[in-house]
């Protein structure tokens, strides 16, 4: 408990909690490209993630678990953060010593969570409802659809794109920067955070093209 | 040339502050920004209005004393200097130069420009030093051989001047700079060793008792330290309380 109470410790979460949904993440997006290259191995995939055991009950709920210690310990560390300072500068110059991505995550974080919120409700409200609440039987060839449908109106396709732009900024600062925070700083680090910014670039482009792709070639029944 | 100054000015802790207009002429390129500071306070004096407080003692970039926070930045614009080695020759005639005291909640204001940074001697009396037995017996340093690159690393770290400009830059006032650099100018040698898990963990919970803010990686203390004090010593104290915790 001590640990939890000390900065330190908090760190600690912040950053493991973040790269585990950076590994989510390049499996997410490496299932998510098969809907564009290989509807089949994307609908046998998504059965395997949505009906295996080990995966609705154990990584489920990790991977949920994970997601509200990132939130929830950022929204502490933030207001901590604003509580450290309590009279503001009347000029603060923060662009001359550090950059906007670093000083901002709290707003690419924020806009993040609101994603989330309507990405659970595309899909993952969805799946529950159709396996738990209507019981309907296994249909192991209805993902591929199922996505692509979702991503037909114009509205949806433009605020996912932009949720992955802020998407990448956070993770343009935080991927690199959980490694600083775990104490890991060395004669690597440096090209390390080159691949971070690469990644941070690759990942979200890749979602953006999936949603784009999938808006501009609609199923036609 | 002549500059356009907006001075925070405050009567003491518990008044409230504002910033107050001045207008000086005659500032030299040459001047250290102190200085220039040192001839506003003596037209105030000689207009019988009260001087701006401001902290400053060995004007060498040594002692840590002078702060300021000159338009947005701790220690002004120019890169690895303190205030008293700011020159004007950085800013131009004509230019607006905004003066505010480091602001965290761990540095209130004591008058004016001076704020109180004796959180930074409480973290350092928490852990930063070693218990050497100085009763007779007393082993001469040089005896520990010590490899050259931790002897540097930590020479480097030793150099903070415990400024206070890290917190000041920091947008959550963090003191992880200042901490980490002191618990690093031990952990790297061998007379550090003995108490450095106590050390770390004294020290950060004393940072934290203190009320400074959590780092975010921004970087902005490295870029605005005197002294060049690197971020590699947040992650040497991060490695350092992480294997302290885990010895329990």
């Amino acid at each position: 408990m001590s640990l939890i109470k000390s900065s330190l410790a908090r760190k600690y979460l912040m950053a493991l909690s973040g790269l585990f949904l950076v590994i989510f993440l390049i499996l997410h997006v490496t299932i998510n490209l098969a809907s564009v290259f290989s509807p089949e191995f994307f609908n046998e995939a998504s059965h395997f993630m949505g009906y295996n055991p080990i995966v609705q009950f154990l990584m489920q709920p990790i991977l949920i678990i994970g997601v509200i210690v990132h939130f929830v310990m950022g929204f502490v560390l933030e207001i901590q953060n604003k509580k450290a300072r309590d009279v503001n500068y009347v000029k603060y110059k923060g662009s001359a010593n550090a950059p906007w991505v670093s000083r901002n995550m709290i707003y690419s974080g924020l806009v993040i969570l609101a994603f989330l919120a309507l990405h659970f409700y595309d899909f993952w409200v969805h799946e529950m409802a159709y396996k738990y609440v209507e019981a309907n039987p296994e249909d192991p060839t209805r993902y591929y659809h199922e996505t692509v449908e979702k991503f037909e109106p114009f509205w949806r396709t433009i605020l996912y794109v932009v949720s992955f732009v802020l998407l990448s900024l956070h993770l343009w600062h935080g991927f690199a920067s959980s490694f600083q925070s775990m104490g890991v700083n060395n004669k690597y680090t440096a090209g390390f955070k080159k691949f971070a910014k690469i990644f941070a670039v690759v990942v979200p482009l890749a979602f953006a093209f999936i949603a784009i792709y999938h808006h501009l070639n609609p199923i036609t029944h | 040339m002549k500059l356009y100054l907006k001075i925070w000015r405050q009567k003491d802790a518990s008044s409230p502050g504002k910033i107050v207009d001045y207008t000086l002429d005659g500032v030299e390129g040459d001047m250290s920004f102190l200085e220039m500071l040192d001839i506003l306070n003596e037209d105030l004096i000689s207009k019988g209005e009260e001087p701006v407080e401001f902290d400053h003692d060995c004007r060498e970039g040594i002692c840590g004393t002078c702060s300021l926070q000159i338009n947005g930045e701790p220690h002004g614009p120019d890169r690895l200097v303190t205030t008293c080695q700011l020159h004007m020759r950085k800013f131009n005639d004509g230019d607006t130069i905004v003066i505010e005291p480091f602001r965290a909640k761990a540095f209130p204001v004591i008058k004016d420009l001076i704020v109180d940074r004796s959180a930074f001697d409480r973290i350092q009396q928490a852990g930063g030093y070693i218990s050497v037995n100085t009763s007779g017996n007393t082993v001469d340093a040089n005896t520990i051989p010590i490899n050259k690159y931790a002897a540097d690393e930590a020479m480097d770290a030793a150099t903070c001047i415990g400024c206070g400009a890290c917190v000041a830059a920091c947008k959550n006032a963090s003191a992880m700079l200042f901490t980490s650099a002191k618990v690093s100018q031990f952990a790297l040698l061998p007379q550090g060793r003995v108490e450095a898990t106590e050390r770390v963990q004294n020290m950060v919970r004393q940072m934290d008792l203190e009320g400074f803010g959590n780092c975010t990686n921004t970087g902005a203390c490295e870029v605005e330290c005197p002294k060049g004090i690197s971020l590699t010593n947040i992650a040497r104290m991060n490695r350092e309380y992480l294997a302290a915790t885990c010895k329990g």
